[in-house]
């Protein structure tokens, strides 16, 4: 249920207390190691701004080889074929398979650039002090949390079909260097949203309305 | 019982840092942050006890899912099979040494650890409220890794590929691939019954008992 606007929000971070982020204690300011889980302890995660942009920034470094160069390589009967994320896309989509096709098209290349943009979105808007759209903004972090894992399907299937195909004669699939890649794509997107700290979205209000 | 006298009456929200009223609950209700309505702690009288009982289902179902083929498949006269663990090896034998270890990582090793890790904590604490030596780190480790375990994105990973392959080929399912589902199904429900809130303020009433024991 929404709050009434009566409701003055206090943090714990306004009467001094910082929430451990692994246990729920709230932890006097003093102290450096939550005093139940011994996790270490910060009011708001230190340089969360800096560290979500550093590991985007890898991200997107990562994106560009991981679609641009090929994530398998097929021989068959002696023939060799490279193919990209996307040409598996396609490739699977005339297959008849569109369902899994767009599961994948979904989980390798739509999710990892919403992905990026909605964590960039976020940082531009705490520095700037954006006020607007918290809930969606909230609503947004959790989604990409939530969802983070979900791109790793591409990496899996390369891993499956090298695996199954492996001295197999008429067909042998190899993984390329582009499966390493996306998979550090997705590694970095996880760090990002793990490096951004969601309280921020709410602490420019303490001073403003509510 | 000094150890949770601060904040004893009062939590804060993970995600807004809000202050809210340390929430008495039914078993069969949730609280939600009034301010950002993410979730504080879920609904379930006894689900830490689910989370054991899962974990353990877990466990047997990973040994079964490591002992048969995952895979196989024939193809003008030849039959391949596949294991669990050939799905990372294989890479390895193409020099994709880091791709070898993150897929084993995400799909074997982190998923065993998990449920080695709940069954650990959890069987003393709910049987004999007692915390197990090392405990508390294991418990924290628990709660970081939770989100790398990739078991679930794994399988959708299988059936993405059996979709490729069924246009080229006969594929049999192995006895593994059933156990991997089904030890998917154990695994999630054992991580999503195993709920920060509940299970830390479970932590802190063995410890009382404890401190009056002693």
């Amino acid at each position: 249920m929404p709050a009434p606007s009566s409701v003055k929000s206090v943090t714990a971070k306004s009467v001094g207390l910082q929430n451990c982020r692994v246990c729920g204690l709230l932890n006097d300011a003093k102290h450096k190691y939550c005093q139940r889980c011994h996790a270490r302890l910060a009011m708001r995660t230190p340089l969360s701004l800096q560290k979500t942009i550093a590991w985007l920034l890898t991200a997107v470094l990562l994106y560009l080889p991981s679609n641009f160069l090929p994530i398998m390589h097929t021989t068959n009967f002696g023939r060799e074929s490279s193919s990209t994320i996307v040409g598996g896309v396609i490739l699977l989509w005339e297959q008849g398979g569109y369902f899994i096709a767009s599961v994948i098209f979904a989980a390798s290349i739509v999710i990892p650039i919403i992905k990026i943009l909605v964590l960039i979105w976020l940082v531009v808007s705490v520095k700037y002090n954006l006020f607007t759209h918290r809930h969606e903004r909230a609503l947004m972090y959790r989604l990409t949390e939530f969802i983070g894992r979900w791109s790793m399907i591409d990496v899996f299937v390369v891993a499956i079909l090298v695996a199954l195909f492996q001295l197999g004669g008429i067909l042998t699939v190899a993984p390329g260097i582009a499966a390493l890649a996306f998979a550090g794509v997705v590694i970095t997107t996880m760090l990002a949203a793990k490096a951004f700290d969601p309280r921020l979205i709410w602490d420019q209000y303490q001073n403003g309305d509510k | 019982m000094d150890c949770d006298k601060v904040g004893k009456d009062y939590v804060a929200c993970f995600e807004c840092d809000l202050l809210i009223e340390t929430p008495k609950l039914t078993a069969k209700q949730s609280a939600f942050c009034p301010r950002c309505h993410s979730l504080i702690t879920a609904k379930s009288s006894n689900n830490l006890q689910y989370a054991l009982a899962y974990a353990f289902a877990a466990v047997i179902l990973l040994v079964v899912a490591n002992l048969f083929p995952f895979l196989g498949f024939s193809a003008q006269g030849n039959k391949l099979t596949m294991t669990l663990w050939q799905s990372a090896q294989t890479l390895y034998h193409y020099q994709s040494e880091i791709l070898a270890l993150l897929v084993f990582s995400f799909i074997i090793l982190i998923p065993s650890l998990l449920v080695l890790g709940v069954i650990y904590v959890l069987w003393p604490l709910i049987f004999s409220r007692q915390i197990v030596k090392g405990g508390i780190p294991i418990a924290r480790a628990l709660f970081t890794l939770k989100h790398w375990s990739m078991a679930e994105v794994f399988l959708i990973g299988v059936i993405a590929s059996l979709t490729k392959i069924t246009s080229m080929a006969q594929v049999e399912l192995g006895l593994s691939f059933w156990a991997y589902i089904l030890f998917v199904i154990a695994l999630t429900l054992s991580l999503s019954s195993l709920d920060k809130y509940r299970f830390w303020h479970y932590l802190d009433q063995a410890k009382r008992c404890q401190h009056l024991h002693q």
